[in-house]
C-alpha cells in the first residue's frame, strides 16, 4: 500500500468530525481577537463588567473530581479560557500540585514552577489559552469567597486581569447530586456596591454557622456571576452513546449511603440555626433560609428513599 | 470470537471527553488555520494494568513532529515533551503510569499509518495499549456502540510478512473481530529468521467497559444533561432566555433546564432513573428472546452465555426472605417520614410566621389611616376563622386602593 495513501487514511479528516460553527469559535483561540479585546481594558471602567461564565465539559469533570479527591482537605488549581464580551468562557482546568489552607494566601508561590511548566507544555502541545482563572474547593461549607479568598481574589486581579474565581463544594454536590459551584469576581478596593445592585444577603447559599461570620463581612466585596455550562457537538454524539454503558452506575448508586454522614450533620446545623432563629432578635439567620434548607434536607433524603424503593421493588419483590 | 476470551479494559468517561475534546480543538484550529502542530490527534493514556484488566484514567496531549524527508514515517514522537508531561501527570497523580496511546481517526480500523506510529510507542512501552476512536461516528450497532476500540499489544512471535500486510487492505467497520492486526518489531538481527516471516505483535481488540467513580459520575451526568451545546449566544455573551429553543433533546430523555428550581429537581432525577430502568428492560427482554430461541433451536447454544444468565438468576433472590434486611428497610422508610413530616413542620411553622406578621402589619397600617372604617371591637377576633380575617383584609384593601387612586387622578 502506498505510503501517502496510508498517511491520508490518518491524518485527521476534518470533515469528518461533527463541529458546529459555534465550536469552531469556541473551542479555538484566535490570539489577535483576545489581545483586542483585553487591550480596551473594560474591567476598569464597570467593575461589574463580567457577568457570566461558560464552563466547558472537560473543566467541569476534572475540577469536580480534584475537589473530592481532597476529601475533607481544601484544593486548588487553575483554569484556562478566553473572553468573549462579557462572558468569560473557562476551556480547562487543571491541578496545582498544593495542598491548600484557608489560612495561606500565597499558595500560588510553591506551585508556580509547576504552574509554568505546565503551561509551556500546554503551548507546546498545541493549546494556546491562557489562564483565566482559579478554582478552590470548600468542601462541605459552601460556594462563597473567605476573607483571605477575597484578598487574593482582589490580588489577582490587580495584576492578571480579566481573573476570575470559582469555588466547588464537593460534598454538597455529592449529596445533592448535582455540582455546586459558584463563581465570583471581587470588587477594586474601596469600590461600594450599590444598594440595588447588592444581591440578598444569604443568596443562593446556607451557611454554616462556625463560618457564618466570615461570609458575612466580606460578602459585599464581590459580586457572583452567572455560570453556564456547555458542551461541544461531539461532546454531545459521546455523551448519547455513552449512557448506554452508563446507566448501569445510575442504577446502582446509593445516595443514602454515600451521603449518610452529610445528612445528618445538615441536619444537626439546621437545628442550631432555628434555635438562633427563635431567641436572637438580630435575626443574623432569616426565616427564608431555615426553611430552604430544610427542604432541601427533605428532598435529598427523598431521592435517596424513592431510589431504594425502585430498587427493593425491581430486585427484591416477590 | 477473539474478544471473548481475551481481557477487558475499564474506560473512564474523563479520558472520552479529553479525548473529545481535544478532536474538536484540533479541527477547530485547523479549520481556523491557525494549527500549530501536526493535524494528528494523539495522546498518552494513563492508568493501572492489572494482569487480565487494564484501567485507563486520564490522558494528556502528544506532541508530533515532522521529520524531514517524508518516507514511511514523516512524524516522529516528541521525547522530551512527553517526558516533562509524565513527569508533572506524576506529581499530581503518583499512582496512575503510562500504559498506552490513543489516536482518533475516521473509523476504528488499524490503518498502516497508526501502525507504524504504534511502532515508536512500543519503544518506550512494548505492551502499549492502542484505542483507536472514531471521529465519524460510524461503528455498526445501528449506531449505539461506543465510537471506540482498544487493542492490546501481544509479545512478538514470528508472522509470515503477507499477513502483515494483506490485512490492511479490508476496511470495513462491522468486521474488526475478524481482521488481525500485526505490527512489526524493531527488527533484531541477532535472531534469524526465516524468509517472509518477521517478528511482529497481535493487536488484539479488548471487550470495553465503562466505570467512573463517585465524582466523575456526578459530573458526567451533569454534563449529560445540564450542559447546552454551543450556540452562537456564548459568542455574543447575551444572557440566554432558558435556552430551550437552542437546547438539543438527547434521546429520550427530556428532563427541564430549569436551574436550581427544587420541584424539578425530583423529576429530573426520577425520570433519570426511569431512564435507567428502561435500559435495564431492554436488556433482559433481549437475553429473554435470546434464551427462547435457543429452545425453540433457532439460535445457536453458547456455554458461556448461559452460565452468565444463570448466574444473574441465582443472585436475584438473595435478600428475599431475610429479617435483617426487612428491618433495615423499614427503619429507612421510618427515617425518611420523619424528615419529610419534619420538613412539612418547619415549613408550616414559617408560613403561620409570616402570616401572623403580614396580618399584623396590615391590621396596623390600616387602622392608622382609617381610623373610622375599622371596627376596633373587633381585635382579639383576628385569627377567629377565616371569614373575619378576609374581610378585615377586604376592607382594608378596598379602601387603601380607593385612597389610592383618589391620590393618583
Amino acid at each position: 500500500m502506498d505510503a501517502s495513501d496510508a498517511l491520508k487514511l490518518f491524518e485527521l479528516d476534518n470533515n469528518v468530525v461533527p463541529l458546529s460553527e459555534s465550536d469552531e469559535k469556541v473551542y479555538c483561540f484566535d490570539e489577535q481577537l483576545q489581545r483586542d479585546q483585553l487591550d480596551q481594558k473594560p474591567w476598569k471602567k464597570d467593575p461589574r463588567y463580567y457577568r457570566k461564565v461558560e464552563i466547558s465539559s472537560i473543566a467541569l469533570v476534572k475540577m469536580v473530581m480534584h475537589a473530592r479527591s481532597g476529601g475533607d482537605i481544601e484544593v486548588m488549581g487553575l483554569m484556562l479560557g478566553k473572553v468573549v464580551g462579557q462572558t468569560m468562557v473557562v476551556l480547562d482546568a487543571f491541578a496545582l500540585p498544593v495542598e491548600g489552607t484557608e489560612t495561606r494566601v500565597n499558595a500560588h508561590h510553591e506551585s508556580y514552577e509547576y504552574m509554568v511548566q505546565y503551561l509551556e507544555q500546554c503551548q507546546a502541545a498545541g493549546r494556546q489559552e491562557p489562564v483565566i482563572g482559579w478554582y478552590h474547593s470548600h468542601p462541605g461549607y459552601g460556594c462563597w469567597l473567605s476573607g483571605i479568598d477575597v484578598e487574593t481574589q482582589t490580588l489577582n486581579q490587580r495584576f492578571q486581569e480579566p481573573f476570575l474565581a470559582v469555588v466547588i463544594d464537593p460534598k454538597r454536590t455529592m449529596s445533592a447530586g448535582k455540582v455546586d459551584l459558584g463563581a465570583f469576581r471581587s470588587f477594586p478596593e474601596g469600590h461600594q456596591a450599590t444598594k440595588d445592585q447588592e444581591t440578598d444577603s444569604d443568596g443562593f447559599q446556607s451557611v454554616p454557622l462556625n463560618k457564618i461570620e466570615d461570609f458575612g463581612v466580606h460578602a459585599d466585596k464581590y459580586y457572583p456571576l452567572d455560570v453556564g455550562y456547555f458542551k461541544s457537538s461531539l461532546d454531545q454524539r459521546l455523551m448519547e452513546r455513552l449512557w448506554r454503558k452508563h446507566w448501569v452506575a445510575t442504577l446502582s448508586q446509593s445516595p443514602l449511603i454515600t451521603n449518610g454522614e452529610f445528612t445528618t450533620h445538615k441536619m444537626l446545623e439546621l437545628a442550631e440555626k432555628i434555635n438562633i432563629f427563635s431567641k436572637d432578635t438580630k435575626k443574623s439567620v432569616s426565616a427564608g433560609q431555615v426553611v430552604r434548607e430544610s427542604d432541601a434536607i427533605a428532598e435529598e433524603v427523598s431521592q435517596g428513599h424513592a431510589s431504594n424503593t425502585i430498587k427493593g421493588r425491581l430486585f427484591g419483590g416477590a | 470470537m477473539a474478544s471473548r476470551t481475551s481481557g477487558t479494559v475499564v474506560v473512564h468517561p474523563l479520558v472520552l471527553l479529553n479525548i473529545s475534546e481535544h478532536t474538536t480543538r484540533t479541527a477547530a484550529q485547523s479549520k481556523a488555520g491557525s494549527l500549530t502542530n501536526a493535524p494528528l490527534v494523539c495522546g498518552a493514556l494513563l492508568g493501572r494494568q492489572l494482569e487480565n484488566q487494564a484501567e485507563v484514567f486520564l490522558s494528556f496531549e502528544l506532541k508530533f513532529n515532522a521529520r524531514d524527508g517524508g518516507g514511511p514515517a514523516p512524524y516522529e514522537l516528541d521525547d522530551s515533551h512527553f517526558l516533562t508531561r509524565m513527569d508533572q501527570m506524576k506529581q499530581i497523580f503518583p499512582e496512575d503510569e503510562f500504559i498506552g496511546w490513543y489516536v482518533v481517526g475516521s473509523s476504528i480500523q488499524v490503518t498502516p499509518g497508526i501502525a507504524v506510529l504504534h511502532q515508536q510507542i512500543m519503544r518506550a512501552l512494548p505492551t502499549a495499549l492502542l484505542l483507536v476512536f472514531d471521529a465519524a461516528f460510524e461503528t455498526g450497532d445501528g449506531g449505539a456502540a461506543l465510537p471506540l476500540a482498544v487493542y492490546d499489544t501481544l509479545p512478538p512471535t514470528r508472522v509470515e510478512r503477507v499477513k502483515l500486510q494483506q490485512n490492511f487492505g479490508a476496511v470495513s467497520n462491522e468486521s474488526t473481530a475478524a481482521v488481525d492486526y500485526y505490527v512489526e518489531s524493531a527488527s533484531d538481527d541477532a535472531i534469524p529468521l526465516e524468509i517472509d516471516t518477521v517478528w511482529a505483535s497481535h493487536l488484539v481488540p479488548l471487550r470495553i467497559s465503562i466505570d467512573s467513580g463517585e465524582a466523575e459520575r456526578v459530573a458526567i451526568e451533569h454534563v449529560a444533561h445540564v450542559s447546552r451545546p454551543t450556540t452562537m449566544e456564548i459568542m455574543l455573551g447575551e444572557e440566554s432566555v432558558g435556552g430551550a429553543s437552542s437546547m438539543v433533546v438527547a434521546g429520550q430523555e427530556s428532563e427541564q433546564n430549569v436551574p436550581v428550581v427544587l420541584t424539578s429537581r425530583m423529576a429530573t432525577f426520577l425520570s433519570s432513573q426511569r431512564n435507567a430502568v428502561d435500559m435495564l428492560y431492554r436488556d433482559i427482554t433481549v437475553l429473554k428472546a435470546y434464551v427462547g430461541e435457543v429452545i425453540s433451536g433457532e439460535a445457536p447454544f453458547d456455554p458461556e452465555i448461559m452460565q452468565l444468565v444463570q448466574r444473574m438468576l441465582c443472585n436475584r433472590p438473595v435478600v428475599q426472605n431475610d429479617e435483617m434486611f426487612d428491618l433495615a428497610m423499614m427503619q429507612e422508610e421510618t427515617n425518611f417520614h420523619m424528615t419529610a413530616y419534619l420538613a412539612n413542620i418547619t415549613t408550616t411553622a414559617s408560613v403561620v410566621r409570616n402570616l401572623a406578621l403580614r396580618s399584623n402589619a396590615a391590621l396596623s397600617a390600616a387602622r392608622n389611616k382609617h381610623q373610622p372604617y375599622v371596627n376596633t371591637n373587633r381585635e382579639g377576633g383576628m385569627y377567629d376563622g377565616s371569614s373575619g380575617m378576609s374581610s378585615m383584609f377586604g376592607g382594608g384593601g378596598r379602601h387603601a386602593r380607593q385612597r389610592g387612586f383618589g391620590h393618583f387622578r
